[in-house]
């Protein structure tokens, strides 16, 4: 939400400014430095010198979409050391992709689950299936019910091929808002962001015929569903769009499932769970770090990839 | 070798789980034979290795080697009907307009096709030329761009 003007100053006398953060921020943890591990993979952490405290958070892998009829590939598993860990989402599945889950740390949340339907519940778009959203320090990951993909925090897509984002849920006409309360702004930022999932500002995505503007998500956000190229992405933690067979279906952002291409019975890709904890540690202290890989079924594979998964590491 | 298996695909390989994850996932891992990686698939007892198509572990697209080309070069990848079409059709479309007028300017000296910038414009290329009927439809416009990213001149 964009601050008012009469926030700010009052008759000529300084008055506090409420400052406020986007969804999910979590504030500056220590010395406010960090690491964040984006390349799937095995990596370490060294534990720096006079550092005895960290804060972790761990996002699986999001599972690819599938093509057609054609099963999508799961999520690999994000993980720091043995302390804390999250699964990767389903890949696109018969009727039902699921989420993956944290586990380990202070806090855990599940990634959305990725359905397929004929029309119920009522919410639901027959058959269309972005990506779910990854779980996230908001909660649960939205599920995907519709051709657009889901947001962060439970915004669940559904009878639309819009986007949804961490600020509402796509309407009929238009895709979620982001945090100034802008809808179809897609990768609009206002903030700048640390590092994935330090905070989510943006907006859902929205088609615009066969331009190419505006059709990726912001942060936290999912794509929309395109008929034609170019495809649309969804942001960090964000579903993909889902694709026609004409088309190619849109990746998730760290965490979030990749949509479905074509039509069937199959699903999009479920969301990346999520996990985060603080704790005490030894400088010098070596850990072991994994980042779950994206599902994604080929090179030459037109339904979306899931998104990598993600580590990052405050002091 | 261990792996963490779900519908019968190795999703996580790990030599030695119980450094890498929570005890809670390790749990899930199972031994396999020492061939398999991520992404193998357990078929009637017997591990097989991704497919050309269905290869998790395949080289991203974002590691491709593309050709480095001039303006005037990447022009040419277009064929002069194509081109002729997307002249034409500037004064309607003012982001093919931002496109073309970035390529006609003369400060800007090498075209990188790895850019998403570059594909952007490119796909917004095609998709005006199949709307036109320059392109008769995706599949050949699929076509187009896979040769225009290899530099295939027209």
């Amino acid at each position: 939400m964009p601050i008012s003007l009469n926030d700010v100053v009052s008759a000529g006398v300084s008055t506090a400014v409420p400052q406020q953060m986007p969804a999910g921020y979590m504030g500056i943890f220590g010395n406010g430095e960090y690491t964040a591990f984006l390349i799937p993979g095995a990596h370490s952490f060294t534990v720096p010198n006079g550092v005895s405290r960290i804060r972790v958070r761990v996002i699986g892998a999001g599972g690819s979409g599938a093509n057609g009829n054609s099963p999508g590939v799961t999520g690999g598993s994000s993980s720091f050391g043995n302390l804390i860990s999250a699964t990767g989402g389903v890949g696109g599945a018969s009727s039902v992709a699921t989420g993956g889950v944290g586990i380990g740390g202070d806090f855990q949340a599940s990634g959305g689950n990725a359905y397929w339907s004929a029309g119920s519940p009522a919410y639901s778009y027959p058959g269309g299936s972005g990506g779910a959203a990854a779980g996230s320090q908001l909660g649960d990951g939205g599920h995907s019910y519709g051709e657009g993909g889901a947001g962060v925090g439970g915004a669940s897509s559904i009878y639309s091929g819009y986007g949804s984002s961490a600020y509402g849920m796509a309407s009929g006409p238009s895709a979620a808002p982001d945090c100034m309360g802008i809808r179809g702004n897609g990768m609009a930022v206002y903030p700048i962001e640390r590092f994935p999932f330090d905070f989510f500002s943006g907006g859902g995505a929205t088609r615009y015929g066969s331009s190419t503007i505006g059709v990726d998500a912001g942060s936290g956000a999912g794509g929309c569903y395109r008929s034609n190229p170019p495809i649309s992405c969804g942001g960090h933690g964000g579903g993909g769009g889902a694709g026609s067979t004409s088309g190619n279906a849109g990746m998730g952002g760290h965490g979030g499932g990749g949509g479905r291409r074509g039509s069937g019975s199959y699903t999009g890709g479920a969301g990346g769970g999520y996990a985060h904890g603080i704790f005490d540690v030894t400088a010098g202290q070596v850990f072991s770090v994994t980042v779950g890989l994206g599902g994604l079924i080929g090179v030459t594979d037109l339904a979306g990839a899931g998104g990598h998964g993600l580590v990052v590491v405050e002091w | 070798m261990f792996a963490r298996v779900v519908d019968n695909v190795a999703v996580d390989v790990s030599v030695d789980p119980a450094d890498q994850y929570h005890p809670d996932i390790v749990a899930q891992f199972e031994s396999v034979p020492e061939s398999v990686s991520r992404g193998w698939r357990l078929i009637d007892g017997v591990w097989t290795a991704p497919s050309d198509s269905f290869n998790p572990a395949a080289q991203p697209e974002a590691e491709r080697v593309y050709p480095v080309l001039s303006p005037v070069e990447f022009k040419l990848l277009f064929t002069s009907e194509e081109r002729i079409k997307l002249y034409e059709l500037r004064n309607a479309d003012p982001v093919l307009n931002d496109f073309l007028l970035i390529l006609d300017d003369a400060r800007l000296t090498e075209v990188r096709l790895e850019r998403p910038s570059v594909q952007r414009g490119l796909d917004l290329c095609l998709a005006l030329l199949l709307t036109a009927g320059v392109i008769s439809d995706q599949t050949a416009a699929d076509q187009r761009k896979a040769d225009i990213l290899e530099g295939v001149a027209q």
